[in-house]
């Protein structure tokens, strides 16, 4: 396995490493138009289908990489850590998301990447989320147990969950990816189509 | 032929290669430490009595490093001397593979967790303080329901069933489970021993 310990590349290393990918992850979402709120919220109105396209191919890369990293022997699967599945709280928190990307039209990663770039819009979001984080915070308390507890499966694969091996539930994923991009940019076409008559006198 | 149909084509034969070469070595590795794991605890080869352990902390022979799973109110209320409570078993994974590495918890099985995620990582000479705190409790101060009805206040490692007097008190019989053989010794170098 590769010396990928940054815990032990001194005391400057592992803050090295965080800013390094944090910059890269910021410049990679700034490149594919994610600082703008526009953009984004054009995926729930079915406009625009970026977000799902890259957030996908972001997840299938990664997945393979992994796995081809495994196979070859150079990474320890085991090694890698893994959430935990909460799934009562995971629902909940998915819809809180949502709503808050729907209504503020940024993930908070999104939010920084326009506040990095000075749109008013994405610092506004920002303090937004800072004053949603001080608030749950107060909610901590009364909620730890529905949060810690609810649906929780411990470290739960999609390979262990189908009962399947690891590429079998990669093959699947991959081809589930293909054809929601497939459906995704045909839902995009259908959409223009319609703006267009809508337009028309 | 348009980029995102070869990205596309890219992945799907990334995929289907994956399935058709999967051959994981570390996978297997990991496979056959899990394996070798579960038949020791099984056998309870892992598992260290109360009264062992307390033998081994007054053996100064011994590299011995004792680690606490438990969250950090209980770890406070009450730890063996010396015991570190770790959150990530990092810590635990840096330790030389000589060193007698025991693992404790609430409960046996918390501890059995870490356990088979140590031995799966390759860590060596990792055992589990059997029956966990409870159980030591249980020898050493008499208490039969744990830390929080023994102990009043946060007496960390300064309560007299931290540091048992093994030497002046009738310990039970025990198995030996803790293998020292050569590495699990220190070295009794210095001074006239050489």
């Amino acid at each position: 396995m590769a010396p990928f310990d940054v815990t032990t590349w001194g005391r400057w290393g592992e803050p090295a490493v965080h800013i390094v990918i944090g910059f890269l992850f910021g410049f990679v979402l700034e490149r594919a138009g994610f600082g703008s709120a526009k953009k984004l919220s054009a995926q729930f109105y079915l406009g625009d289908m970026s977000v799902l396209k890259v957030m996908f191919t972001g997840i299938i890369t990664a997945m393979l990489l992994i796995y081809w990293t495994v196979g070859f022997g150079w990474l320890d699967f085991g090694q890698l850590w893994v959430n935990p599945t909460y799934l009562g709280s995971g629902i909940l928190g998915g819809l809180l998301f949502g709503v808050g990307f729907l209504v503020g039209g940024y993930c908070p990663g999104t939010a920084l990447v326009a506040m990095a770039t000075l749109k008013l819009d994405g610092l506004f979001f920002v303090l937004g989320v800072l004053g949603g984080i001080t608030i749950f915070g107060f909610t901590i308390a009364p909620l730890d147990h529905f949060w810690n507890h609810s649906g929780a499966y411990g470290t739960l694969t999609i390979f262990n969950w189908l009962g399947v091996s690891p590429p079998v539930a990669i093959v699947l994923a991959v081809l589930m990816a293909l054809a929601m991009f497939a459906a995704g940019e045909a839902v995009e076409r259908w959409m223009k189509r319609r703006a267009a008559v809508e337009v028309k006198p | 032929m348009k980029p995102k149909l070869i990205a596309a084509a890219a992945a799907a034969a990334l995929a289907f290669g994956l399935a058709l070469t999967w051959a994981p070595t570390a996978g297997r590795r990991a496979q056959a430490l899990e394996n070798q794991a579960e038949r020791a605890i099984a056998r309870r080869d892992v598992q260290v009595s109360p009264a062992e352990l307390a033998t081994l902390m007054h053996n100064r022979q011994v590299a011995l490093a004792l680690f606490d799973l438990r969250e950090e109110s209980a770890f406070n209320q009450f730890h063996l001397a010396d015991a570190k409570r770790v959150d990530s078993l990092a810590s635990v994974r840096a330790l030389p593979d000589k060193t007698v590495k025991v693992l404790m918890a609430a409960d046996e099985e918390s501890a059995l967790r870490a356990f088979r995620q140590l031995v799966r990582a390759g860590t060596k000479q990792v055992y589990v303080l059997a029956g966990g705190i409870p159980a030591w409790l249980e020898l050493f101060a008499n208490a039969s329901s744990g830390t929080p009805a023994l102990l009043a206040g946060a007496f960390g490692g300064r309560h007299p069933a931290s540091y048992p007097d093994v030497e002046h008190m009738a310990l039970p019989k025990f198995e030996t489970k803790v293998k020292l053989g050569a590495s699990g010794a220190k070295k009794a170098s210095g001074g006239c021993g050489g």
